[in-house]
């Protein structure tokens, strides 16, 4: 056993990241609900409200703030749990000093209006240098974080030799190594605009910014999906006393995701000059590749809870299915952020198929797309397992756990009215990211705006749900009494379990391929990008 | 722009300043402008009736202002 004082500087480490995120997702809601009442003409938007400037910062907070504070608090949190030692946390705060400080820097520049690019910045949109240097920051806050995830797989293998990581920190180690091949892609793009945006260089080859960046954009959705699936695979069991269904499929399933993540992102530039189809080709089906560790993690959750339910002489689909603890926030979260993301798999392989693409490429489906994912098994699936977390972290019992039980339910419900919504008037042809949608009574336009009401409606219980999981949160720490066992176990897979082949456990092996892969797999567009005289474009703030 | 119904018509898009969109709801035209790029389509309009185009990449402040009709007679 560690001494307490050694997991109480561990657990503040944690808590920093997990308040951080709370503190996004709090702003960023607000952000949000904004938006939802402005797209109807209903109740449109006062005089002074800047649609893109709010946008921006929802965007931002809530892709790249929330989610990737949140996994970072999880990920050293599972490591720090699982591997019980003796260690200073001078790495871990710096890194966590920094993503606050380029997130601080992001923010403040967007509110000033000087940012107004949305969050995925194309250029040559050209934004103050200081939101492009605190996008950067961030993310090299995050290799530190990687890198502590690291140094302490690298400490198991030293002190426990031959025996294979724990598999939770297995899973949160092959998220950070996809997370840094892909990374590269965006670091590579601020290189770029950053000397740009001071006005260092003259112009801007635009394609190639736009490839730098998917190069990242795809995968970044990955590292979202894999935060879900550390907790679905290693938390989630324990709420119902079940099992891992597989220890070496569950590592077969991170290594396929750390391979398969990055080679996809070209799926994003369908609709773009510059790229022969023979790449858009290779990039849909590698696209394809990705779903199969999501159809085989979804095979393995429920045989899961399948084997936990005949464990308790139970069989049967709807046997199993009442079988599970419904009402336990956590687990709560996690199933009803599974069930979102049939509709965010299915409608993900539509965007992944160019002739399909066509009609909803920038069309408002893409964004009910990406709430139904992110905001779908992501988010939820976070907000659940921040109930089990906190507890754990603060010894405190969490504080009104119906009202937890209620947000869970109220976010699927919100979601699935507003990502429906908004993928119907997306297959009408409504746009994304656009202030108004009226355009001035044009008949198509008029069939989008009931769907632009429900999405709004769907957008304010998101927005309440939200509120309400803030309340518990905070909520949870102003609470005096610490009654609480602060112990956190993981599952582990049901006796006898199999041996895992050993070919699947070298995770920085597999990261060292899946570099090769990507590179691969974008010499050929980037070449042909190169081929061309290049055009630069010297940019402007047309806000 | 006016087409008599059963045009074939190509389309040549570029931009001048920033990246802009150039789509057809209800239909598959669908295309990123891209400085120092050409993209580039082709469309058989085959029912007659007004055709909204609108830019479909945030441009800018006035980016929901960005759009044209496409009116397609027999």
């Amino acid at each position: 056993m560690k001494p307490a004082a050694q997991v109480r500087n561990e657990n503040r480490v944690v808590i920093a990241h997990i308040y951080a995120a709370t503190a996004a997702i709090a702003l960023g809601a607000v952000f949000g609900v904004f938006q939802g009442l402005a797209r109807t003409s209903a109740f449109g938007a006062p005089a002074w409200f800047d649609y893109y400037r709010i946008l921006t910062m929802h965007g931002v907070l809530m892709a790249l703030v929330f989610t990737t504070f949140f996994i970072t608090g999880l990920s050293l949190f599972v490591t720090y749990r699982s591997i019980p030692r003796e260690r200073r946390l001078t790495v871990a705060w710096f890194g966590w000093s920094l993503m606050l400080l380029g997130t601080a820097m992001a923010a403040l520049t967007i509110l000033r209006g000087n940012a107004t690019v949305l969050y995925t910045f194309y250029a040559p949109l050209k934004a103050s240098p200081w939101f492009y240097i605190g996008a950067t920051l961030l993310v090299l806050g995050t290799w530190i974080v990687a890198f502590e995830i690291f140094e302490n797989v690298v400490f198991f293998r030293k002190t426990h030799f031959g025996q294979p990581i724990p598999l939770v920190v297995f899973c949160a180690a092959a998220t950070f190594v996809m997370w840094i091949v892909a990374t590269l892609g965006v670091v590579a793009e601020m290189g770029l605009l950053i000397p740009w945006a001071f006005g260092w260089t003259p112009g801007i080859n635009v394609m190639l910014t736009r490839m730098f960046f998917w190069y990242f954009g795809h995968p970044l959705v990955y590292f979202w999906i894999m935060g879900a699936y550390i907790i679905w695979y290693n938390v989630i069991p324990t709420r119902y006393g079940g099992n891992v269904f597989s220890d070496g499929l569950t590592r077969l399933t991170f290594v396929m995701l750390i391979l398969l993540s990055t080679p996809v992102g070209i799926h994003h530039e369908f609709m773009e000059p510059g790229i022969s189809s023979t790449w858009k080709m290779l990039h849909t089906v590698l696209t394809y590749g990705v779903a199969v560790p999501s159809f085989i993690t979804a095979f393995a959750i429920f045989a899961s809870f399948e084997l936990a339910a005949i464990k308790q002489g139970r069989r049967g689909f709807i046997a199993t299915v009442k079988s599970l603890p419904w009402n336990d926030p956590p687990f709560s979260g996690a199933a009803l952020g599974m069930l979102l993301f049939i509709i965010g798999g299915f409608g993900g392989l539509v965007n992944a198929s160019y002739s399909m693409d066509t009609v909803v490429h920038n069309t408002i489906w893409i964004v009910g797309h990406f709430h139904v994912t992110v905001g779908g098994p992501v988010a939820l699936t976070f907000l659940g397992a921040a109930y089990w977390m906190i507890p754990r972290l603060t010894g405190r019992a969490l504080w009104k756990p119906e009202w937890a039980l209620f947000q869970t339910r109220l976010w699927f419900f919100g979601m699935l009215i507003m990502s429906l919504s908004m993928h119907y008037a997306g297959l009408l042809g409504a746009p994304r990211r656009t202030a108004e949608v009226g355009y001035l009574g044009a008949s198509v336009a008029n069939t989008w705006e009931p769907y632009m009401l429900l999405a709004a409606a769907g957008g304010f219980f998101l927005f309440v749900s939200i509120l309400t999981f803030v309340a518990v949160a905070v909520g949870t720490l102003l609470q005096n009494a610490k009654t609480e066992s602060m112990e956190a176990s993981f599952a582990t897979p049901a006796e006898p379990a199999a041996v895992t082949p050993a070919l699947l456990q070298h995770v920085f092996r597999w990261g060292a391929l899946a570099f090769v892969l990507a590179v691969l797999a974008y010499a050929g567009p980037l070449g042909e990008l190169l081929r061309h005289p290049g055009y630069l474009a010297p940019g402007m703030r047309t806000w | 722009m006016t087409v008599p119904i059963g045009s074939k018509v190509t389309f040549y898009v570029t931009s001048a300043d920033v990246v802009h969109g150039f789509f057809v709801p209800g239909t598959d035209l669908n295309m990123m402008a891209i400085p120092g790029w050409v993209n580039q389509e082709t469309h058989v309009f085959r029912k007659a009736g007004d055709y909204l185009v609108i830019c479909h990449e945030y441009c800018g402040i006035d980016h929901q202002d960005m759009f044209a009709k496409i009116e397609v007679r027999p």
